[in-house]
């Protein structure tokens, strides 16, 4: 049975299957959407507070620490909380559509670039602030430069938010509501498949999952070596 | 007197670091500060470039206090290079060109300043040389000269003398004694070997922990 399930799975992968096409297109989608915007909130928000005092940077810091534990289902409910019908956002019907999947990964996302980009900063970012400040930079050219000068570590940490976010299932389950051809993504139709006992198709999927998992990290990996660090006298 | 420093006193944590009565700054001459390690002298050379408040005392830049309000211009005409200053990415052409690029310099003035200041810091042709493939002695000479690209009026060395050979100490010694005297540029370095202040300093000022004691 395992033989059949995995010749099924490929033949699936390698027939570029309309249905299996459609979730893989769909997932990309939402997730490209949720890390871009939360790209946009997380890589400055980061650099931000990388410019406060010490008392209130590790506070922000404990904070976008302690959300990476927050489980992607009381995301989801929180979430539909607000965009259900009983909602404060319930007349914008969001519920069950891929834009609620992106507002749910998005708030998923944002602490996991935030959190990466602090940690990587070191003291030299002070040395650097200074640098930049004598040499007359405003803040707008500060934030440019100090993005430009990690950008290897910016880049890692929105693959660390990718990976997660598109391994996820209960945001896109709760918000999404799983509908075919239109909310259906990858890892909620794993979950389906292997309730219906249809393994192929969920080992097909599963298989892509990796696959851009993989991808994904041997890319940071490569991004990562082939980023020059600051040099210091 | 292009500074004037009164009851200046910084503390860090219950450590105090600098604990000045009076200093002034003659324009347009070489200050050393000088003393041993921990002395205040890095902290005293960043509170000239505005890159520390001080919580007590009066600090006044060409007569005007150094607030919020008036930053910009402590900024504007001074510049600060680091004891281990560093480099962005890129080459050193980027580097010493940085700080004419956000003050919205043509790509060809950059590139005739860029050309200067490296003639003058000793480091003729290292343009297209990247930051990355620079000894400690070069790093510091290309920071010396981007700060010198901006053409400031008050140009701030924490211990610019470190890690040099004898030849590009020379070198550098007759640079910022040219550009003080040609471009009337008011230079204050922190040193403490007594053989080099002696040849640049129009003034020195010691310190001792945190206290000017001559």
């Amino acid at each position: 049975m395992l033989q059949k399930t995995i010749m099924e799975s490929f033949y699936l992968l390698f027939s570029f299957d309309n249905e299996l096409s459609i979730i893989v297109f769909t997932t990309l989608k939402i997730v490209l959407a949720s890390i871009l915007i939360a790209s946009l909130i997380s890589v400055p928000l980061a650099i931000s507070i990388s410019f406060m005092k010490e008392t209130p940077k590790k506070f922000l810091t404990a904070i976008f620490n302690s959300l990476l534990a927050v489980p992607t289902v009381v995301i989801g409910l929180f979430v539909y909380m607000l965009i259900s019908n009983a909602g404060p956002f319930g007349e914008y019907k969001l519920l069950f559509t891929p834009f609620a999947i992106v507002i749910g990964q998005t708030i998923l996302a944002i602490p996991i670039i935030t959190s990466f980009i602090l940690a990587g900063f070191s003291k030299t970012d002070i040395l650097m602030q200074e640098t930049i400040k004598t040499l007359g930079a405003g803040t707008i050219e500060m934030v440019k430069t100090i993005a430009v000068e990690h950008k290897a570590l910016i880049l890692s940490s929105i693959l660390a938010g990718f990976g997660r976010v598109i391994a996820e299932v209960g945001i896109s389950m709760m918000l999404g509501g799983n509908i075919r051809f239109y909310t259906r993504t990858i890892t909620t139709a794993i979950a389906l498949e292997t309730g219906k006992g249809e393994f192929a198709l969920g080992l097909a999927l599963g298989i892509i999952l990796i696959t851009i998992a993989i991808l994904v990290n041997f890319f940071a990996h490569y991004s990562i070596k082939n980023s020059s660090n600051l040099r210091a006298a | 007197m292009i500074y004037k420093l009164k009851d200046i006193i910084y503390n860090y944590g219950s450590r105090k670091v600098l604990d000045i009565k009076n200093l002034q700054i003659e324009e347009g001459n070489i200050h050393v500060v000088s003393g041993a390690n921990g002395s205040g002298k890095t902290t005293l050379l960043k509170i000239f470039n505005a890159l520390i408040k001080v919580p007590k005392g009066i600090i006044l830049f060409k007569d005007k206090p150094v607030e919020k309000d008036n930053i910009k211009l402590v900024r504007n005409n001074t510049v600060y290079v680091h004891q281990n200053p560093i480099l962005f990415s890129g080459n050193v052409s980027d580097n010493v060109g940085y700080g004419l690029k956000i003050r919205k310099f043509p790509k060809d003035k950059i590139d005739q300043t860029v050309q200067q200041v490296l003639n003058l810091v000793g480091l003729q042709n290292f343009e297209s040389r990247k930051s990355n493939n620079l000894s400690t002695g070069e790093i510091k000479r290309v920071a010396i000269a981007r700060a010198l690209a901006i053409n400031p009026e008050v140009l701030i060395l924490d211990e610019p003398n470190a890690h040099m050979d004898r030849q590009s100490l020379e070198q550098i010694e007759q640079t910022f004694k040219d550009i003080n005297k040609i471009h009337n540029t008011t230079i204050i370095i922190s040193s403490h070997d007594s053989s080099f202040n002696n040849q640049i300093a129009h003034n020195i000022i010691m310190l001792e922990k945190g206290e000017i004691v001559s």
